[in-house]
This record gives structure tokens, sequence and C-alpha cells, in this order.
């Protein structure tokens, strides 16, 4: 694909000009790619087919006028499109039944949305409960190098391949927390907890933005997840806490 | 007698499934036939009802040896006014069509550089949207493995 298409198009983070997916750094969006890209091969099928017939109608006038009925083209047109939908379907409920799984996580964190910064509580520790606001950083505070409307001052550490558990809830208005390169997307509610299971298979920064509208800086209440290793998030927990 | 049925000969000699007249509207001079039971199967077929070719048909109920060659194609004319090559001939506007579309995307596209311009001069550019902060950034993002897989931290990235 990167020979095809333009080098700057697959990140963890959204790039300008980009037209795929991040790169997956779960295994469940690597699944989701999967779908994706077995479910366009159809579509490309379908929508090639459906090209020619339009080109081949506009072109050629043609036009049946002792055309009454026919049952095999009613039945063949009706069972195609069942099949096609059929294959569709069932790699596409396996995957949806397989993100609802939950695999005992080792760890909760807790994200909340407010208006308009997320904040983040570690509250697994006995005796350490830890707890912070994630706010973005403003573009006149940037350094050299950093990512605009992306970076925040205190980012989500995690450990990698671990299995997580995030209980995303709201304190005013609906936000949603989405972070595409783990495939997660959930929303904020106010009074509601949603559950998402996830897992880092790799050590990196993973931003996200607020997909659900939620006022004016709606566009500014990034979240950045840094997977890292067990040992230096250990020692994370243990200056932070 | 066929004509008092409202069955145009050629109907008989092709379909002859559909022999009821369901109506005959005035206005249009057009003759329905088939059956409203089938209403995918109705038939419209076209009939000028001119004075000329009202007369002519009366005549044609007689010997055909005497009408003229001109009337016979009066007379064909009337009953079928539009042929294939008629139905399918372009009207004439596709070229001035595809040149007025053209030059007006053309001239859109040409008024949003030229606005993109004056605006441009007015408007600060934001400090991230440089050169030397784009390649601080592609450096950072390396550092932090981002895009492993296929982009910028990948082997084969250039």
């Amino acid at each position: 694909m990167t020979t095809m298409l333009h080098t700057h198009l697959f990140s963890d983070m959204p790039e300008s000009k980009q037209l795929n997916f991040q790169d997956p750094a779960s295994p469940m969006m690597e699944q989701i790619i999967m779908l994706h890209d077995y479910t366009m091969f159809i579509l490309m099928t379908i929508l090639t087919f459906i090209m020619w017939m339009l080109m081949k109608t506009t072109t050629r006038m043609m036009y049946w006028r002792n055309m009454n009925e026919n049952t095999k083209l009613e039945m063949m047109w009706t069972m195609l499109p069942a099949i096609m939908l059929t294959t569709i379907a069932y790699p596409s409920l396996k995957l949806l039944y397989a993100t609802d799984e939950s695999m005992e996580p080792e760890l909760t964190i807790k994200s909340m949305g407010n208006q308009w910064y997320w904040s983040y509580e570690y509250s697994d520790y006995e005796n350490k409960k830890m707890e912070f606001a994630s706010y973005m950083m403003p573009t006149e505070e940037l350094k050299m190098g950093d990512n605009r409307l992306l970076e925040v001052d205190n980012r989500l550490m995690i450990p990698m391949n671990t299995n997580m558990r995030m209980l995303i809830t709201a304190a005013d208005v609906l936000h949603s927390f989405t972070m595409p390169s783990l495939g997660m997307k959930a929303d904020a509610m106010p009074g509601r907890l949603n559950q998402v299971n996830f897992l880092t298979s790799r050590p990196g920064m993973f931003y996200g933005q607020c997909s659900e509208l939620c006022g004016t800086n709606h566009s500014f209440m990034p979240m950045v997840m840094e997977s890292t290793n067990l040992k230096n998030y250990s020692y994370f927990i243990h200056t932070e806490t | 007698m066929i004509r008092f049925l409202g069955i145009s000969r050629r109907l008989m000699s092709t379909t002859p499934a559909l022999r009821t007249v369901t109506r005959q509207d005035p206005y249009n001079h057009m003759e329905v036939y088939g059956s409203l039971h089938h209403p995918l199967t109705l038939r419209f077929e076209y009939v000028d009802k001119s004075p000329d070719v009202t007369s002519l048909i009366e005549k044609a109920k007689g010997p055909w040896t005497e009408l003229s060659m001109e009337e016979k194609y009066r007379l064909y004319r009337g009953m079928f006014p539009y042929s294939f090559a008629d139905i399918q001939a372009d009207g004439g506007k596709t070229l001035y069509v595809i040149t007025g579309t053209t030059i007006l995307v053309i001239v859109g596209i040409g008024v949003f550089f030229v606005t993109q311009n004056i605006m441009s001069r007015y408007k600060e550019p934001t400090r991230t949207l440089t050169p030397e902060w784009e390649a601080a950034a592609l450096e950072k993002n390396r550092d932090n493995l981002s895009n492993p897989v296929f982009g910028m931290s990948s082997k084969k990235y250039k």
C-alpha cells in the first residue's frame, strides 16, 4: 500500500492528507482493519458492476418494450445481494462480539470528560489513589516539534501488553473518548459508566480527540496515551502516587 | 372492424394478447392498450389526430393502391412520429453543456485561489506550519515510535 500511495498516510496521530487508518496498536484494531480490507474488496466489486451498468444504460439507450416480468432475474437480484450481505455480516458480527468480550483486566482506569478537558483516575492501588486532569497545550506554549491541538500537559501512562479496562463517564455534557490506533471509541455520558477493554501491543504515543460535540472547545480536548514497559510504568506510579 | 375495436393492425400481428383498449386520451393523442390489472404491461401508442392524418386513415380503409406515395409517407409519420433514430439523436446541446460546466468549475477554482491569496495576506500563519517545525515534529514522532508498521518509524520509510 505504501508503494502505491503517499508515504505520509499512516500514523499514530492524524496527519494531513491522511486517507487510511492509523497504524494498529492493539489486536482489536488489527482485526478491524482486516475486516475493512475484506469488505472493501466486496464493495469495489459491486461498485465496478454498478458503474458499468450505469455507463451502459446512459450510452446505449436500450429499452425493452416487451419486458413484462422475469422471475429468474428477480430471484437472482434478491439472492445474490443476500449472499453478499451474509458474507460481510458473518465476520463483522464475530468481531463485534469479540470487542465486547472482557478478558479479566489487570488494570482499571477511569476517564471523565469535562468541559473542556479529560480527567483520569488510577484507583487500583490501595491508599494510593491518583487522579489528574489533562488539558490541551495551547499553541503558544508548544515546544519545537510538538503536535498542534494534540499535545496535553499530563499524559495517560499505561503498561503495554496488559489487559486494561477503561471506565468512561462525563461530568457535564456528552463527550467521546477516542483512540483510533487502538480501535477505541466510547461515548462519555453523565450518569453512566461505559466500559472499554483494550490492550496495547507496542510502546508508543497514541493520540485521540474528543468525538462528541460538547461545546465551544470540543476540538481542543485531546487525549494522549503513552504505552510503555512495565518497569517505566511502575516507576511512574511510584513517583506520582 | 379492427379500427372500431381500437386495435392497430401492427399490434394485431405482433401481440395478439393485448387487445383491450383501456382509454383514449384526447389531448395527447395517445391510445393505451392492455389491462389495468397488469399495469406494467400497458402499451402506449401515439396516433396523430390532425385532420389530414384522420382523413388519410379513413382513405386507407379503402384500397391502398389509391394512396399516393406522399400520402403513404404522411400516414406513416402520423402513426409513428418518432423513430429510434429520432429518439436517440443528440439534442445538439451536449458540447455546450460540457464546455459551460468545465468553464464554471475552472472559474470557481480560480475564485477560490484568489480569495485564499487575498485572505492569507491578512491572516498570520500558524507557527507550527513551517518546514523547521514539521522536521522537528517528524524527528520527535520517530523518537516516540509513531507509525512503526507502515509509517515514519518503519524501516522502509523515505
